[in-house]
């Protein structure tokens, strides 16, 4: 089996890897290493922030599922058969899948299935995003 | 029990090992007296000897996790997923954009299975984010209760420890017993 060149494992987003965060030896007080690390915590919200104006669900079909990868953002070896794009202000482009001339209903309900799925969770980022970053510069608890 | 509910419990006990450590309340409880120790190595009354040793090694230990640790969380935040292994398969980018890849004949519990695991994913990220936020002002509290000479010891390693350990109380678990896994992030 061929595996995908970007493994969930170790497969890194197109923004490049953080750095590492370790705690300097010569700090002078405890706090010092929190500052640093919210710094860092805050650069990685940013960066999802900016990528966060619209939201693309693109659904592919494929003989051979053990020859998929992905280059560039593209899915190699499968070919895209429905997209879905929602912007922030809600503005949405559906491109449906179609097969001999008529759409593809099978298809299309596990296009749609995961695209409310992709929407609810980006909800609960985004609401996550805002708590967590209320907390990392307010006071309190 | 949700996940917001289930974090929800883990910072109450997060919150209330912090505040039994402020209040120096820990004499009957081994957990905390270990935590205790760690913020107060100067009370624990020998801190010439074989305990103080033994507090360092836990120190330095906690700095490697806590190293270790943040830099896996941070860039898992970034990362992108690959999901699935079956005829369906979902590559998530880190704000959650898919590209699925559907393969020949997908059955109903296929499609539902998959969704789980897409959903477990999407939860796991969140939940990484809340406790990378909740590390953050338990160390802000731990940061004024360290008694320790100036760079001895960083509050962020500390306030890991009293998360794995309000999360060991959850399970009903002992925080110290192979404690150099983070498997429960």
């Amino acid at each position: 089996m061929r595996l995908p060149r970007e493994k969930a494992s170790d497969a890194s987003g197109d923004s490049g890897s953080p750095e590492i965060v370790i705690e300097e030896s010569g700090s002078s007080g405890p706090a010092d290493g929190i500052q640093s690390f919210v710094a860092k915590l805050s650069g990685t919200i940013s960066r999802a922030l900016d990528d966060m104006g619209s939201l693309e669900v693109s659904t592919y079909v494929t003989g051979d599922m053990t020859s998929i990868y992905v280059e560039e953002g593209q899915v190699i070896g499968a070919a895209l058969r429905a997209y879905t794009r929602v912007a922030l202000d809600g503005d949405t482009i559906v491109c449906l899948p179609e097969r001999d001339g008529e759409i593809d209903r099978a298809l299309l309900e596990i296009h749609a299935a995961s695209v409310k799925q992709a929407q609810e969770a980006r909800c609960e980022l985004m609401r996550t995003i805002v708590e967590a970053a209320a907390r990392l510069t307010g006071p309190g608890r | 029990m949700s996940d917001a509910t289930g974090f929800a419990a883990l910072e109450a006990r997060v919150h209330a090992i912090v505040d039994a450590l402020s209040r120096d309340e820990v004499a009957d409880d081994a957990g905390l007296a270990r935590l205790a120790r760690l913020v107060r190595p100067a009370h624990s009354g020998d801190s010439e000897g074989a305990g103080a040793s033994a507090d360092e090694r836990s120190l330095a230990r906690l700095q490697r996790e806590w190293s270790e640790f943040s830099a896996r969380a941070l860039r898992e935040l970034e990362e992108h997923a690959w999901v699935g292994g079956g005829p369906l398969r979902s590559h998530i980018s880190a704000i959650g954009d898919v590209q699925l890849v559907v393969g020949a004949s997908v059955s109903a519990a296929q499609r539902a299975a998959h969704l789980d695991e897409v959903q477990a994913v999407y939860a796991a990220r969140a939940r990484r984010l809340r406790l990378l936020a909740t590390i953050v002002v338990t160390a802000r509290r731990i940061a004024g209760l360290v008694v320790t000479p100036a760079g001895l010891i960083s509050a962020l390693p500390v306030a890991l420890a009293c998360v794995r350990e309000a999360h060991a109380r959850g399970e009903g678990t002992r925080a110290d017993v192979g404690a150099g896994g983070i498997a429960w992030l």
